[in-house]
């Protein structure tokens, strides 16, 4: 029988814990197999090993994804605790008993105990000797030995003695160690006797001073009163943007308190609202307060400081020491002007108690209070504009003696200004007043015209205190001058849409034509007013400052006139002649346009930059019939020729139906007016910068040449030929490029002197062929 | 006629009489060919305005194709664009992977003209123009010199859309630089690199910073780039000439070279009149030969031939120049009187008074070439011209002799041996075998 030889091969896998025999005839395909099966496993092995690499991976990501997003949770709650702490800071002090406990100032006796005796180490018992002790020790023989017994004795005495001195060692360390305890005992003992006599020393004199201050207070002593309050404001938390610091003053005749308090500036505020973890970007994303949520914040943390101040000192005013607080809050802002820093006052209350006391702090709009009791502050908090303190701190050495009734000086403009709201209580009255007076009573600077920034200002600062004007600046009016007219009056509870400012612009515009021949007509105003009824939808309070700007208007149609250009030159072009369209239709609302009519709509088309002929083809549309030119009759006169009057200029009819028509084509007007009114003011454009100053004379030759290259030019000409690095530093002197100077002044003589000014590397040769004459 | 610019006249007749194409003051020899300058004019409108051009000048040789591209070059640099131009050489293609078509490029750079600096070498200038005015506007209003290299970046983040815009930005910045350290050195290597002169990107990173470098495989995108960047610094645009195109058609050696630079070609066609390029244009040269040779030609590449094709309605007295090919018309004998007469007026400094012959003279030349050169000695009138220019200068230099001593028996010689590619291959001198032909097929 033929033998038949089988192969086999083990393979073990430990990464996958696989095992397999592979068995078969041919030692070939066996190893083969094993080679297969070893790479399929570590193919294997590798995906697995991939797999696990991927989901740690994905895990990894996962739980930095989980981290960074609780860590944006986390940095949100930080900043919404933060930004509810800034706007939370008045009703924080509510909670608050500011009055000064004196008791709980007063120091307590003092109160260690005294310090524990440390035990002494306890003396070791003498050993004592038994004469018997030694019999029980002998033995049968050593008592019938009397030698025996005797050598006995002795051992045992020697013992004893032994034992007797090691006693005597132990008792004398012991009693050392005693000394040594009763001498730490003692000390200890001497030093709390000692500290106790300290404490109580200066807490008999912190007592008696605290009894002294709680004495002169009640005794209304002013130094005591200053002391007393210093530390009222001090134990006022806030959080760390504030700089805590504040300037006193008390001006006991008038019992008046001067608050100089130092409010965070603007940058000094937190912004930051939210932070959340972009997936998409890998990056916290933070989330700022918008701008008018920061002003708000800012305005909120300002009134609310102030008032917080005020109530903390009236509430801590236990002897009724205070009838007014004035507080003046300052701002270390930078000024644009001169770039430094400087302090400014940028608001200021005097808060009567009598008015203050009644106030329910819990439920008031900080700034809104902070009027109600007088106080003067910008409109904008954020722009840190100063105003004049209604009270200041007396720094005179004297300051006591010549006390100053505050509450008696205080400002009378804004008393005439209540007066004044009072008088217009309703929306009906309409006062026509000076602005400037209207400026000063706000306590606005006095100046005789008043920037675009300032007019809105001032227009918000009415509106602020419940008032409106018209013109409005902040409407589309042109800035104020002081010696200008407004109308004052007190507005609707309606919004003001966006649509108004096209509206105002546009019965300004029909006013002015309307106005051009005489007084305007109500039939003119009434075709004005159903252009704009028709084409826009006003609120209540719109409609009324429409009705006040007619009025205002008719009053004065020459700031009409001062509009125009302005309006004129942010309408597009395109939409102009929209506009004289509608000017032509109030013009001839009684059917004729008259020949000042005629004037004032020729000059609006000249504004308007339409052409010569755009009046014409707008007569034209709208169906215009001239008058015959009429021949003045010869009137019987005396002798002499009369100078003729003067011909006016032929009138004509207009075809009103076409009118009609134009006037509903027309919607657009107020649209577009409207939004030329929002576009933002136009900005100043950046002054290029001074030319360098270059004492060379330029030839009329190089007239047609780049002006920047004149001088450079005038002095290359000059030298028949310059070194390379001359010219490279006559071109660098110029802020030019060598090759640069070269490539323009040769394009520019080949093309004007008919061939290159430059030639040559190093020397540059300058052409002087083909230079002109000199005359 | 104005008097003309003296660099003009000694540019055009030191080249006549070197039997080469002027590149100044070939308006001043210009013969007919109105309606093919007028297309090219076109042209190089649609690149000023941001548009593209190709055009291939097709005629026989000396039929005046370089004469011709030189002439759209001297019009080009009138317009304000820039132009660079080279010819096609075994070692300068436009496809490559051994550094020809890098080669190509250099070359290219190395002779791109301006309008200041019509003779080549503008690089520089062009650079440096364009940075001058940067310079001078940022330091004008108080900027510092990196506030200028700010600027000089931020100007050129159009280009960034364009490959290597980036590295182009950064290589002008270094320019910058160093003109502003006194770094000659760098300076020359920002020009190295915008020549296409690296061979290797580490050496371009130590050199410059920059990871980038023009190669074989992106010329055609960098001459885009440049195409953009003449745009920007206030220039019409690039125009790119290429002549001595029947070196790729009868000179390459190898099948599969040739047609992966007909690709090329075909790219660059497709995207010219596809709109994909911008502010470029190219003008090719080549005789009927490379373009209508069915083996080795243009022709012999089908797309090639779909797109460069004539308009079939074109023929005798019918020309069509809207497509991509202006074929060259042969001069005529009363072109080269014409012709002739024009160099003796350039020779005289436009002024006619000092005319060196008269047209007896001219006429009598004429005759001499019929007899030396054959009946068709008009269509390369190499020859003549360069024998008229040498006359001119003889007379010049010797008063005393007259134009009759001169114009003998051996007044025209013809060239001995072919002067040119285009030369040899309209001799008809066999081209080398393509390495990679299949077998012909042969007897024993």
């Amino acid at each position: 029988m033929a033998t038949r030889s089988y192969y086999q091969i083990a393979i073990h896998h430990p990464g996958l814990n696989k095992h397999r025999v592979i068995r078969g005839n041919d030692r070939y395909l066996v190893e083969a197999a094993a080679m297969t099966q070893q790479r399929a496993w570590a193919e294997l092995y590798t995906r697995k090993i991939s797999t696990e690499v991927r989901r740690r991976e994905r895990e990894n990501k996962r739980q930095e994804l989980e981290d960074n997003l609780r860590e944006a949770d986390e940095r949100t709650l930080e900043a919404q605790a933060a930004l509810s702490e800034l706007r939370s800071i008045l009703a924080a002090t509510l909670r608050v008993d500011d009055r000064v406990d004196w008791a709980s100032m007063m120091q307590p006796p003092f109160s260690q105990p005294k310090p524990k005796e440390r035990p002494f180490v306890p003396l070791p018992p003498e050993p004592t000797f038994d004469p018997n002790d030694w019999k029980h020790r002998r033995s049968f023989v050593t008592a019938l030995v009397p030698f025996l017994a005797k050598r006995a004795e002795a051992a045992a005495r020697a013992e004893f003695y032994a034992a007797h001195e090691k006693w005597r060692e132990r008792e004398d360390a012991a009693k050392g160690t005693n000394e040594k305890i009763y001498a730490e005992n003692l000390r200890e003992f001497e030093d709390w006797q000692r500290r106790a006599a300290a404490y109580e020393e200066s807490r008999v004199k912190h007592n008696a001073s605290i009894e002294q201050a709680r004495t002169t207070y009640q005794a209304l002593n002013p130094d005591a009163i200053l002391d007393y309050c210093d530390l009222v404001l001090s134990r006022s938390q806030y959080a760390d943007c504030f700089p805590k610091e504040f300037e006193l003053d008390y001006q006991p005749a008038a019992k008046t308190f001067v608050v100089q308090y130092q409010l965070p500036a603007p940058e000094d505020l937190p912004r930051l609202e939210s932070v959340k973890f972009s997936k998409v970007k890998g990056d916290f994303i933070e989330s700022e307060l918008t701008k008018r949520e920061f002003e708000q914040l800012y305005s909120d943390v300002v009134f609310q400081v102030a008032l917080r101040t005020v109530h903390e000192l009236f509430e801590a005013d236990v002897v009724r020491a205070l009838n007014a607080v004035i507080f003046n809050g300052n701002v270390t802002a930078l000024n644009a002007g001169t770039g430094h820093k400087e302090e400014r006052c940028i608001l200021s209350v005097c808060a009567e108690r009598t008015a203050f006391d009644v106030i329910n702090l819990r439920n008031i709009e900080p700034r809104a209070c902070f009027e109600s009791l007088g106080g003067i502050a910008g409109v904008k908090m954020l722009d840190c504009r100063s105003v004049k303190p209604l009270g200041l701190i007396d720094r005179s050495e004297e300051r006591f003696a010549a006390a100053q009734d505050v509450s008696a000086a205080a400002p009378t403009g804004l008393d005439e200004w209540h007066e004044l709201a009072k008088a217009i209580s309703d929306p009906q009255d309409i006062r026509f007043l000076p602005l400037g007076t209207v400026a000063s009573l706000l306590g606005f600077p006095a100046q005789e015209k008043f920037s675009a920034a300032l007019s809105r200002e001032l227009a918000e600062a009415v509106a602020a205190r419940g008032c409106a004007i018209e013109p409005d600046a902040r409407f589309g009016a042109a800035s104020y001058r002081a010696d200008d007219e407004i109308a004052l009056f007190r507005p609707l509870a309606t919004p003001v849409t966006p649509a108004y400012p096209g509206a105002a612009a546009l019965l300004q515009l029909c006013v002015m034509i309307a106005a051009a021949d005489e007084h305007p007509t109500e039939k003119e105003l009434e075709v004005a007013r159903d252009f704009i009824r028709r084409n826009a939808a006003l609120t209540s309070q719109e409609q009324q400052r429409l009705h006040v700007l007619e009025h205002y208007l008719c009053r004065n149609p020459d700031t009409a006139n001062r509009s125009l250009g302005r309006l004129a030159k942010r309408l597009p072009p395109a939409q102009r002649q929209l506009v004289g369209e509608v000017l032509v239709c109030v013009a001839g609302a009684d059917g004729v346009i008259s020949s000042a009519e005629w004037q004032a709509l020729d000059r609006a088309c000249k504004v308007l930059e339409l052409p010569q002929s755009a009046l014409d083809e707008i007569l034209r549309k709208l169906g215009a019939n001239y008058d015959e030119p009429t021949v003045q009759e010869a009137e019987p006169s005396a002798t002499g020729e009369p100078i003729p009057k003067a011909v006016a200029a032929p009138s004509f009819r207009l075809d009103m139906t076409r009118v009609a028509a134009i006037a509903h084509e027309t919607a657009e007007v107020i649209g577009l007016l409207s939004a030329v009114m929002h576009e933002d003011e136009p900005k100043p454009e950046p002054k290029a910068a001074p030319p360098p100053v270059v004492a060379v004379e330029v030839p009329a030759w190089l007239g047609t040449l780049d002006v920047k290259y004149h001088a450079v030019a005038a002095r290359i000409v000059a030298r028949p030929s310059w070194p390379r690095d001359e010219f490279q530093q006559l071109a660098a002197e110029f802020k030019m490029m060598p090759l640069g100077v070269v490539d323009a002044l040769n394009e520019w003589a080949d093309e004007t002197l008919g061939d290159f000014l430059l030639e040559g590397d190093d020397p540059v040769s300058v052409n002087e062929s083909i230079l002109p004459k000199q005359p | 006629m104005s008097e003309i610019k003296r660099r003009e006249r000694d540019a055009v007749l030191q080249s006549l009489q070197a039997g080469l194409v002027p590149r100044l003051g070939l308006h001043l020899l210009q013969v007919g060919r109105k309606d093919e300058v007028a297309a090219l004019l076109k042209d190089l409108e649609r690149i000023e305005q941001g548009g593209a051009a190709f055009r291939i000048v097709v005629g026989r040789f000396g039929s005046g194709k370089s004469f011709f591209l030189n002439l759209i070059r001297t019009l080009a640099l009138q317009k304000r664009l820039v132009v660079a131009q080279a010819d096609f050489t075994m070692e300068r293609r436009i496809r490559s992977t051994g550094g020809e078509a890098r080669a190509l490029y250099s070359e290219l750079m190395r002779n791109i003209a301006t309008k200041a600096k019509p003779e080549g070498g503008a690089l520089r200038n062009l650079c440096e123009s364009w940075i001058s005015d940067v310079h001078h506007k940022v330091t004008s209003a108080g900027g510092s010199e990196d506030e200028v290299k700010q600027r000089i970046v931020e100007d050129l983040r159009g280009l960034q859309e364009h490959v290597g815009g980036f590295a182009f930005a950064q290589v002008l910045g270094k320019y910058y630089e160093g003109h502003a350290s006194g770094n000659e050195a760098l300076q020359g290597n920002a020009l190295r690199w915008l020549r296409g002169e690296y061979a290797t990107k580490t050496e371009a990173r130590q050199d410059l910073g920059v990871r980038d470098i023009i190669e074989d495989e992106n010329i055609y995108d960098s001459l885009k780039l440049m195409g953009a960047f003449c745009a920007k610094a206030g220039f019409g645009g690039l125009l790119v000439g290429l002549d001595e195109l029947v070196v790729l058609s009868h000179r390459l050696p190898n099948t599969r070279v040739r047609q992966a630079n007909y690709e090329a070609l075909l790219s660059i066609i497709n995207d010219c009149y596809q709109g994909g390029a911008a502010n470029v244009g190219f003008v090719l040269a080549g005789t009927d030969e490379c373009l209508e040779d069915k083996r080795r030609g243009l022709h012999s590449y089908e797309a090639l031939r779909s797109r460069l094709v004539e308009n079939s309605y074109a023929g005798e007295g019918v020309r069509d120049l809207s497509g991509p090919v202006v074929r060259l018309q042969n001069l005529t004998p009363e072109d080269l009187f014409v012709l002739l007469r024009n160099i003796r007026h350039v020779h005289a400094g436009g002024d006619a008074a000092k005319y060196l012959v008269p047209d007896d003279a001219l006429v009598a030349i004429l005759q001499r070439a019929n007899e030396t050169l054959g009946a068709e000695y008009f269509k390369t009138p190499r020859d003549v011209v360069r024998s008229f220019v040498g006359l001119l200068n003889v007379l010049e230099q010797n008063p005393g002799k007259t134009w009759q001593e001169l114009v003998g028996a051996n007044f025209i010689k013809k060239a001995d041996v072919p002067t040119s590619v285009e030369e040899e291959v309209a001799l008809g001198i066999a081209p080398p075998a393509d390495d990679d032909a299949e077998l012909q097929t042969f007897k024993l």
